[in-house]
Parts: C-alpha cells; sequence; structure tokens
C-alpha cells in the first residue's frame, strides 16, 4: 500500500469522494460497533429511503415557510444518514480500486451492479414525479418551475451518492455472524 | 447468450477498433435526441409552423431505429457479457461485468443530474415540457441506460486476437 501511496501520492479521491485516511482508517477499525450488525444497517438503508421520498415528494406539504424548514430539516437528515451508510459499510461503496483488496472489489462491483438497476427504475420514477409536479401544481400554485424540481432533483443526488452503500449495508453480513 | 459466449467463429465485432467505432457511433446518434429538441427549442423548425413538433419527432425516429439495431450489435459484440446472469459467466467474466457496470453507474448519475438541472434552464414559457420529458426521460435516459454497461465493454475489452 505505501508503494501504490508513493507512487499516486493521492491523499484525497475526488471522484469517489473519499480520503484515504478515512478509508485505510475505516477498513482497519475492530472497535466494536452497532453498524457492523445487519439489522441496524438495514434499518438505516429503511430511513434513508423513506427520507428520500420525502424530500422528493416535499412540495405537497404546507406553505412556503413550514415546507422550507421541512425540507432543510430531511435534507441534514440524509446527508447524516449518507456519511453513517458509508461508515457503516467501511466505505467499500466509495473507495478507489487502490485501496481495496480483490474480494473487496469484487463486493463493490457487485453492489454496483444492483445499484444500476434501482437507478434506472429511480431516475424514471422520479422526473416522471417531476413532470407531473410541473403539469398539475405550476398551474394552481404561485411556485415558480424550478422550485417545483429541486425536491425530485435532491432526492436523486441523494439517491445515486448513496445507492451502492444502501445495496452493500442491505447485503452484507453482520460481522459477529462472519 | 450461451452460443453467443461459445461462438468462435471470426467476425469484425471482437475487434476492439471496430467496437469502439460502434461505441462511438452510438454516443452520436444519442447525442441527436436532445439535439433535435435543441433544434426546436430554438426555433429552427418554425418554417414547418404548427407542424414542427410533429416534425421534430419524426427526426428523432430515424436514430432512434438505428440506436435499437446498434444495440443489438453491441451486445453481440461483447458476447451478452453485460446482460448475463451469473451462473452463465466465469469467475473473469463476472469481475468484467460487474467493473464495467461501476464506471456505468457513474457515467449514468452524471447523465441523470445534467438531464435533471436541464429541466431548470429550460423553464420558460415557450419550452415544450412534455416533449423535453419525452426526449430525455421517454427516450434518451433508458436507450443510454439500457447500453451503457455494453458501451463500457466494448470499449475496454482488448481484441480477442490480441488476447491468444
Amino acid at each position: 500500500m505505501q508503494e501504490t501511496e508513493k507512487k499516486t501520492g493521492k491523499k484525497f479521491f475526488w471522484v469517489e469522494g473519499v480520503t484515504r485516511d478515512e478509508v485505510v482508517k475505516s477498513l482497519a477499525d475492530q472497535q466494536p460497533t452497532r453498524l457492523r450488525d445487519q439489522k441496524v444497517r438495514r434499518g438505516l438503508v429503511l430511513v434513508h429511503s423513506v427520507l428520500a421520498t420525502l424530500i422528493a415528494i416535499s412540495h405537497l406539504f404546507g406553505g412556503t415557510k413550514l415546507r422550507t424548514y421541512l425540507e432543510a430539516f430531511i435534507l441534514a437528515g440524509l446527508l447524516y444518514l449518507y456519511f453513517i451508510l458509508r461508515r457503516s459499510v467501511r466505505h467499500i461503496a466509495d473507495a478507489p480500486d487502490e485501496l481495496l483488496d480483490e474480494r473487496l472489489i469484487g463486493l463493490r462491483n457487485a453492489a454496483y451492479l444492483s445499484a444500476y438497476r434501482y437507478m434506472f427504475g429511480v431516475t424514471i420514477l422520479l422526473f416522471s414525479l417531476g413532470h407531473w409536479l410541473l403539469r398539475n401544481e405550476s398551474g394552481i400554485s404561485a411556485t415558480r418551475p424550478s422550485e417545483l424540481w429541486q425536491g425530485p432533483i435532491f432526492s436523486f443526488l441523494i439517491l445515486a451518492m448513496s445507492l451502492p452503500s444502501m445495496v452493500l449495508a442491505w447485503t452484507l453480513p453482520s460481522e459477529k455472524s462472519e | 447468450m450461451i452460443r453467443s459466449l461459445e461462438d468462435r467463429q471470426p467476425t469484425r465485432l471482437r475487434e476492439q477498433g471496430f467496437r469502439r467505432q460502434i461505441v462511438s457511433l452510438y454516443v452520436l446518434l444519442l447525442a441527436m435526441m436532445p439535439g433535435t429538441f435543441l433544434i426546436h427549442h430554438f426555433g429552427l423548425l418554425d418554417r414547418f409552423g404548427q407542424d414542427s413538433l410533429l416534425v421534430a419527432m419524426t427526426v428523432q425516429l430515424v436514430p432512434m431505429m438505428l440506436l435499437v439495431w446498434l444495440y443489438t450489435v453491441l451486445r453481440r459484440s461483447v458476447r451478452f457479457i453485460s446482460e448475463a446472469k451469473e451462473e452463465w459467466l466465469d469467475e473473469r467474466m463476472v469481475e468484467l461485468r460487474d467493473g464495467a457496470h461501476y464506471s456505468a453507474y457513474k457515467i449514468l448519475s452524471a447523465a441523470g443530474c445534467l438531464f435533471g438541472f436541464s429541466f431548470i434552464f429550460f423553464k420558460n414559457s415557450r419550452t415544450e415540457t412534455s416533449f423535453l420529458v419525452m426526449t430525455l426521460f421517454g427516450v434518451t435516459f433508458p436507450l443510454l441506460a439500457a447500453a451503457l454497461p455494453a458501451l463500457v465493454l466494448a470499449w475496454r475489452l482488448p481484441s480477442e486476437r490480441d488476447e491468444l
């Protein structure tokens, strides 16, 4: 690993959005934590999915002020959960090839295969929702079309970032049982 | 699919250069979809009056049919590896398939972001929103998503003669 480090000299991987230290430390971490429990991880995935759905349909909630607070709250929750999810799968989903061994690369790529299929469905669903909002709401409410699109776009961005981690968190067994 | 994996007949589809040409052509034809929308949006089809939208949709139909045909060729060129089930592939091929999906995921996410943000950009009253949605999420995105893993594989895989 030291050889690779010398070769690339990279400390932050921009495309993957992780630092070398973060991944190395997370992979070597032996401290007991509930995040290694499959049930807890699955719970996180479910809460994350519910919040992502809520942000997508946030336009349908109440007045502008309430909606803005709600959106900010949900977004903060989603971001927090995203970082927890990454930690729960030891950053495998976001780690570059050079920081993983063959088995972990295999796990990561297999997760991306499933994530790719979900991603296709999620995108079509979210943008159909955006289009529906645009057609039905723009005539009734005074909201600008760009605001109507915000919910589905935020939801898409968050899901695009977190789907591989979500798939891994759902499929990986509890580390105790291993 | 299994026949394709075992096929030993020489064909140009096994050459990397030829496969890369197919990939480039696919991407070019795919770009024509939003391209046609832009031509319509900026009034270059106004000479057709009320039929301009119909003309734009017809223009899209030709590359769309070509894309469907090219998609079948692409799949054949990579021996259907990108869509094959795990039990039909050996370990090396599973690795290749999953690796292609890893790269494809990142490209698809970027494309999704681009398409999503384009709705914020085209927000004036002149925009035919239904046409834009149909172009991006009814045609371009599904055709891109369906073919991306095969596109990545076709670009990456070396010529089969080189392997021998």
